[in-house]
């Protein structure tokens, strides 16, 4: 038996008052990854093994990614959608014997939802993500209490009232907001968002790449910025590569994790069409120009990193960002998935 | 003791006939003749650029120098193909192991279209972070631009005028890819490609090749009563993607090799006559001047603006032009840069003769700073 440890959301499009769509380089992925690493920040130790239980139209070719992200063994539950499944996956998580489970789930609509939607289901409607972190331990039970009516069975809609349920709760961290980043996002005509965002994904990118094996490899670095601190020179090296760049010692390097948000601008370039590797070509011809950041995640480790959004050209050196999963491209028949930067919002 | 280059440009000569126009060219300009046969080794200097013939390609050396059967080989480091080559057949030289070495820059460029042409561009930087990120190589001397002006509180007029310098330079060189000037507000009105960088700060995609013919010095008077010595090289090497280096605004590859070669050749830097420095993007002739010690930190664009560089003033930097205005072939640029120092030592190079050359300092970079190779040249 476990108790709620960490509720975290992540509301990509909550409500229809028009203040964000999804951008065009979110997705169901992006959404449930950006709730999911919220919820795993409250696990501590990730040497432990952690169940997830998915609520959420993802097919189970993407579990490992799931792993990628909370990087610890992980075993990937999806429950049967339906009108109560989240409720389902809520009890499978809390009634776990041993380890740390986590509830996810996400809801994808591609239109804000209109209000009457947004009444009926208590806000659960339209586009969002958000986990609830079980760990093993006493403490009020959260799922056993109905969660329906009113929510029209949506699992976003029991989401969100547990959410709402458990802010005062002692012992609960909260993660994330339940509405959608303010005053963020580019206005764009839907139609080429969804014309962008959907189009197939057996595009094969030309131009020099990273073959698969890699870019699973350097996950850890690239999703969750794994670094290594060395014990002999105390230097860090990022991204990870099993030896200090400093000084190049292999022994007893020390596993870290760096700072996602709240990161300082180092540089910034703002790249003009046909300055783009080919494999960007689709999002600049859509998208147009984007904002390129050198970003310092600690002293001595820092990232390249896309800004997104945001307009290409407002931020500048000096500026701090906060950073999300997004996608990149599509490439060898799947998309590829990278942080990218954002601007600041404060939690 | 000789040296050969072809036009750079948009050319519709093919590959093979570009390296044998260079090499012919290097041969022919040796004062009392040399047997083809008597060269020892053969160094290539190229990307590949294009494919079109990707493995092997050092075979088509020796076939358009007329010297099959010599041994030959492709020397690869980007933009600094040339640069590196030099440095390995002076090293092929010092070992002892042969008298005559024929080193051979080559790049053809324009035959591929686009998005071909961009896939080629963009193989040479580091791909697994800075690509993925978007970047290809005018955007990380972007970033190093925007920090380089933030940190020393310069305006882009600075990177304007490396490139009005340049392009007066090459000008008055007819083996130039741009013979035409342009006005500072020409360049910083020009569409932006890597903000702070538009397109007037970045060297075009050209054609060409380029050769030089290189004796032991012993020997050398067998072929001219005026050769260009080699005093020294020098090289170094850096982490090959920028957001691993703890600064952006120096390059540390540039200045190992500078200060080696400078060691190596026993020269003073006030005894250099004019500089040939790798200036693919505006910034990066900037970079240069500080990182080969001719300017402190912050300090290049002064001295540009104060017209330090340019062809008249006190230290002439890029006067063929660079490859700013002379084009930037990959593999030939290191060897287009010897090729300089040969005309301007011996006084051959015209209209845009630097006075009283006696001693230069050749400098070649690959990429965004992951290689750099520098040589020290003179009369002797």
């Amino acid at each position: 038996m476990g108790h709620l440890a960490r509720a975290a959301a992540y509301l990509a499009a909550w409500s229809s008052d028009g203040r964000r769509a999804p951008g065009p380089d979110e997705d169901l992925f992006t959404i449930l990854a950006t709730a999911l690493e919220r919820a795993n920040d409250g696990r501590g130790d990730l040497a432990r093994p952690v169940e997830i239980e998915v609520d959420a139209p993802i097919p189970e070719s993407m579990d490992w990614a799931f792993g990628a992200i909370v990087g610890s063994p992980a075993t990937i539950v999806h429950v049967a959608l339906g009108p109560d499944s989240f409720a389902t996956a809520l009890r499978r998580a809390e009634e776990g014997e041993e380890g740390d489970r986590i509830a996810l789930v996400a809801s994808w609509s591609a239109d804000p939802p209109d209000s009457a939607s947004l009444a009926r289901s208590r806000g659960g409607a339209g586009t969002g993500a958000a986990a609830f972190l079980f760990q093993p331990g006493p403490g009020r039970k959260v799922s056993a209490e109905p969660v329906r009516s009113g929510s029209e069975g949506s699992s976003l809609g029991t989401a969100f009232e547990l959410y709402q349920r458990t802010s005062g709760l002692s012992g609960v961290s909260w993660v994330g907001d339940w509405k959608a980043d303010p005053g963020q996002g580019r206005p764009g005509d839907p139609a080429r968002l969804a014309r962008y965002r959907d189009r197939p994904i057996s595009v094969v990118s030309e131009g020099a790449y990273v073959p698969r094996p890699r870019y699973r490899d350097s996950l850890p670095s690239r999703w969750r910025f794994a670094a290594e601190r060395c014990p002999d020179c105390s230097k860090v090296t990022f991204p990870s590569r099993g030896s200090c760049r400093s000084c190049g010692n292999l022994e007893g390097l020390v596993p870290i994790l760096l700072p996602r948000d709240g990161l300082e601008v180092i540089a910034t370039t703002v790249i003009g069409p046909g300055g783009q590797p080919t494999e960007f070509d689709p999002q600049v011809a859509e998208w147009g120009p984007y904002e390129v950041l050198l970003v310092e995640l600690a002293p001595g480790a820092r990232a390249t990193l896309q800004l997104t959004d945001a307009e290409p050209g407002s931020v500048r050196i000096g500026d701090r960002v906060d950073t999300r999963l997004r996608r990149l491209y599509p490439m060898e028949g799947e998309w590829r998935y990278a942080r990218k930067a954002v601007p600041r919002t404060e939690m | 003791m000789g040296a050969g280059h072809t036009r750079f440009g948009v050319l519709d000569a093919g590959p093979r006939e570009l390296v044998r126009t260079a090499v012919d060219q290097a041969v022919a300009s040796v004062d009392r003749g040399v047997d083809r046969h008597e060269i020892g080794e053969l160094f290539l200097a190229t990307l590949g650029f294009g494919g079109w013939q990707i493995g092997n390609v050092a075979a088509v050396l020796a076939e358009e120098a007329g010297a099959v059967g010599t041994p030959t080989h492709r020397i690869e480091n980007a933009c600094a193909s040339g640069g590196f080559a030099v440095r390995s057949a002076v090293r092929s030289i010092e070992s002892g192991a042969v008298d005559l070495a024929l080193v051979v820059g080559l790049e053809k460029m324009t035959d591929s279209a686009n998005p071909r042409r961009r896939y080629w561009l963009g193989v040479s930087g580091d791909t697994e972070w800075e690509r993925t990120a978007g970047l290809t190589f005018a955007g990380v001397y972007g970033l190093i631009a925007a920090r380089y002006l933030a940190e020393y509180h310069v305006g882009p007029e600075a990177l304007a005028e490396v490139a009005v310098k340049n392009h007066a330079n090459g000008a008055r060189n007819p083996n130039a890819h741009f013979q035409k000037v342009v006005r500072r507000e020409d360049v910083l009105s020009s569409p932006r490609v890597a903000d702070p960088l538009g397109l007037y700060d970045c060297c075009p995609v050209s054609d060409g090749a380029a050769a030089v013919l290189l004796a032991r010095s012993e020997i050398a008077h067998r072929f001219t009563d005026t050769p260009v010595y080699v005093d020294g090289v020098g090289a170094g090497s850096d982490q090959l993607a920028v957001q691993e280096r703890p600064e952006l605004t120096r390059f540390a590859a540039s200045r190992r090799a500078a200060e080696e070669a400078l060691r190596s050749a026993d020269r003073s830097r006030d005894r250099i006559s004019f500089l040939e420095v790798h200036d693919c993007f505006t910034i990066a002739e900037l970079l240069a001047l500080e990182d080969l010690g001719f300017a402190g930190r912050g300090e290049a664009a002064r001295m540009t603006l104060d017209g330090v560089t340019r062809r008249e003033g006190r230290l002439p930097v890029n006067p063929d032009g660079g490859l700013k205005a002379k084009g930037h072939p990959i593999g030939a640029t290191g060897i287009s840069q010897a090729y300089e120092a040969f005309l301007q030592l011996r006084s051959a190079a015209g209209s845009r003769q630097v006075p009283g050359a006696e001693s230069a300092l050749l400098h070649n970079v690959g990429g965004a700073g992951a290689t750099a190779a520098v040589a020290i040249c003179s009369v002797g």
